[in-house]
This record gives structure tokens, C-alpha cells and sequence, in this order.
């Protein structure tokens, strides 16, 4: 089973490639593989700092876009530390008189084009595939909330090619959508029990013995053997073991 | 692009009247038309992730390319800033001519450099000086045989 690289090791390492290719264009052939790290990380804070600001700026304006100004204004700030030349942006004069764009138009013309090395592959998620209000019938979602996670077998959420096991539990057979669409009982998640399972005892304190077959109904605390626990159960069950579809409360293994 | 604000007569050698507003508003349009053209390091979707990663919106793609360009230029200033301080060095260390070209071809972006680039900007990077194997390493043999 590979591990996907996560989301933010593919954009640390665009960003990497970038700050090198910065660096080399400004003269450098080499790099240290830590300055590069830290580099890197400084351009992708600064693209994040000054997004913030331009968020900032744009909301208490009232607006939720952001628009020149706002990016004008972001600039200002985070160039304040070491200062630049002229006077900042005053709401007086034309945004083309402010410096910081006069230093950034200046910056265009004597700087060559250092295009990127790579091709980076758009990530276009399709309409078709986002599940607006959910296929399993739950209304009472919103529909702007984010799909629920698809749950196959017992407890495992299916993720392309990664199974993860939710809560223990073994890797069941392949399970019918529809099936487990019809148990919905408001948790988004179905419990199915495979065919094969282990054998289980239990102990109980009341009444004693195992539990028979046919159609019964346990009502009533139940502790097992040495252990302490107190589980109260309540399932109907039929002879196979199969639990009856949108009754049962809690998955109870049954003996034998 | 948003109207400006009205503009007052003081700063303006142009008369304050709408022409002058349309000839200011024409040459930013133009400077964002020529920041199309040119096409900066830093590709457009990484800067939209980071962008829509910290909240930012705005469908217009001058503005993402001003941000990616603003960036650059960031970057570009302190790489510069740390070359001058390799260049610097390797001119204070005196040798014979022959070493210092050999030197001048293999410029190296090291930490040291770097965190003093950046503490002008105000940022500040700290790195270790070295790393030591043991605990006496380099204390003088009399404190290391107590």
C-alpha cells in the first residue's frame, strides 16, 4: 500500500522549486538543502500574510472580495519593516502613484522571465462526483456540509486506495451500496455483518447461559466474565446471526 | 477595477477633473495588462492555493499574478541581499587572485547568509552552529578528565 504524499508536501515542494529557481536567476548556482527549507518556507508565509491582510482589509470595508486596494494596502504592511521608497497609498491620490506598485512595475522591467520549470497539473474536482444531500437520504444535512464519508464492511471507510479500519474490526467482503443505503439510521454510517465471524462467549450475570436461537429478545445488563464490564444490549436477533435491518441498536456477537 | 476616490488638487499636477481619473485609471490598467504578459516564477496555482488557503477572493487573475510578482520580488530582494553578503566575505578573505576565481563560480546559499538577509526584512531565522557528538567535545583534556 503506498502513502499518498499529503496536500501540503506537494505545495512545500512547488514552492522549493520556485524559491530555487528565484535564487538562481538572482545568481546563486548553489544552495544549502536547510537555507533552501527555510527560504521556501518564508515565500509561502508571505503569500499567506499577505492574502490575510488583503482578506482583512477587503472585510472592514465591508466587502468580501478583495480588490487592489486591498492587495496595495497588504503590501504596505508587510513592507513596513524594512521600509520602501516614497509614500504610501492615500485614499486621496490615484492607486499609480503608489510607490510600492511603482517598485513592483520597475521590478518587472529590468527582471527577465523565469517561468516555471514544471507543468503542474490543474486539480479539477467534477461536479458529478460531490453528493449534494447525501444519497442516503439524509435530508436534515445541509447541503454546503461535505459528503459523508462512504463506509463499507464493518467500520471501513473506503478512500480510493487506502482502507482504513474505523474502531477495530476486520476487513469485510465487498458490501451492496443499496443495501447499506436502506439501514441509514441517521449516523451516515451502515454496520454490516459479514457472513464469517468469530466465535464470542459471553457470560451473563442474570438468567446465565448463552443466548439460544430464534426470535428473543434481551433486555438487560450483562457482564462478562472477569473483565467487570456492564454492556446494556438491546437487539433482536434471528437464527443465522443477521441483525434485522433498522432495528438493532448495537452490534451484539452472539455464540455459536 | 473600482473607481477611485475623488481626487483633491494638492499632489495632482494633472487638473482634478475626470479626465485626469480616466488617464490614472488607463495606466493602471495598463500596468496590470503588462503583468499579464509577463509570467512569473512562482506558478498561478500555487499561489491560488495559497491564496484561498488563508481567505483571499477575487476571480480577477491580474490580481493573483500581482501577489505572485509581489512574492517574487520579496524573494528575489533577499537572495540578493544574501549574495552580497557571500560576495562581501569571500572579497574580505584575502588570497591570491587564482583561489578567488575559482571561489566567485560556485556561489552557495548557506543559512548563515540567509538568516542575516532576512532578519533585514524582519525575519528571524535561528540555526544551529554545529552539532556536537558528545558533551566533552571541545572542552580542553584537564575539565574533560574531572
Amino acid at each position: 500500500m503506498t502513502c499518498q504524499p499529503s496536500e501540503s508536501d506537494f505545495s512545500a515542494t512547488i514552492t522549493r522549486i520556485a524559491v530555487a529557481q528565484i535564487s538562481q536567476s538572482v545568481g546563486y548556482s548553489a544552495a544549502q538543502t536547510s537555507a533552501l527549507d527555510a527560504l521556501a518556507s518564508v515565500a509561502a508565509r508571505y503569500l499567506g500574510a499577505v492574502a490575510r491582510y488583503a482578506a482583512a482589509s477587503a472585510n472592514s470595508s465591508g466587502r468580501t472580495q478583495s480588490n487592489i486596494f486591498d492587495i496595495v494596502i497588504a503590501l504596505e504592511e508587510l513592507g513596513s519593516v524594512q521600509g520602501f521608497l516614497g509614500a504610501p497609498n492615500s485614499s486621496s491620490q490615484c492607486l499609480i502613484s503608489s510607490s510600492i506598485l511603482k517598485e513592483i512595475g520597475r521590478f518587472l522591467f529590468y527582471s527577465d522571465e523565469v517561468p516555471f520549470a514544471q507543468p503542474i497539473p490543474r486539480q479539477n474536482r467534477p461536479a458529478e462526483s460531490r453528493k449534494i444531500g447525501n444519497e442516503m437520504g439524509l435530508k436534515h444535512v445541509p447541503g454546503w456540509l461535505p459528503d459523508m464519508p462512504v463506509v463499507d464492511g464493518m467500520g471501513i471507510e473506503k478512500e480510493g486506495n487506502e482502507e482504513r479500519n474505523i474502531g477495530g474490526g476486520f476487513v469485510g467482503e465487498e458490501r451492496n451500496q443499496s443495501r447499506m443505503a436502506k439501514m441509514g439510521n441517521g449516523r451516515g454510517k451502515g454496520f454490516q455483518l459479514p457472513e464469517k465471524r468469530g466465535k464470542v462467549r459471553f457470560r451473563m450475570a442474570m438468567g446465565g447461559g448463552n443466548w439460544g436461537f430464534g426470535m428473543e429478545r434481551r433486555n438487560g445488563v450483562l457482564s462478562r466474565g472477569g473483565i467487570g464490564k456492564r454492556i446494556l444490549c438491546e437487539s433482536w436477533s434471528d437464527g443465522d446471526g443477521n441483525e434485522e435491518e433498522g432495528n438493532k441498536k448495537r452490534v451484539i456477537k452472539r455464540s455459536r | 477595477m473600482n473607481a477611485t476616490s475623488q481626487q483633491q488638487g494638492q499632489g495632482q499636477q494633472q487638473h482634478p477633473n475626470i479626465e485626469g481619473r480616466h488617464d490614472d485609471d488607463a495606466a493602471l490598467s495598463e500596468f496590470l495588462a503588462s503583468l499579464m504578459d509577463y509570467t512569473p516564477t512562482i506558478p498561478d496555482e500555487l499561489v491560488e492555493h495559497y491564496l484561498a488557503k488563508s481567505g483571499f477572493q477575487c476571480p480577477d487573475v491580474r490580481l493573483v499574478r500581482l501577489v505572485a510578482v509581489a512574492t517574487q520580488k520579496f524573494i528575489a530582494d533577499v537572495a540578493t541581499d544574501a549574495l552580497q553578503q557571500c560576495k562581501a566575505r569571500q572579497s574580505a578573505v584575502i588570497k591570491d587572485k587564482r583561489e578567488k576565481q575559482q571561489k566567485d563560480k560556485r556561489l552557495i546559499l548557506t543559512m548563515e547568509d540567509l538568516s542575516r538577509a532576512l532578519h533585514e526584512h524582519g525575519v528571524n531565522v535561528k540555526h544551529q552552529e554545529y552539532f556536537a557528538d558528545s558533551p566533552s567535545a571541545g572542552l580542553d583534556p584537564v575539565s574533560r578528565d574531572e
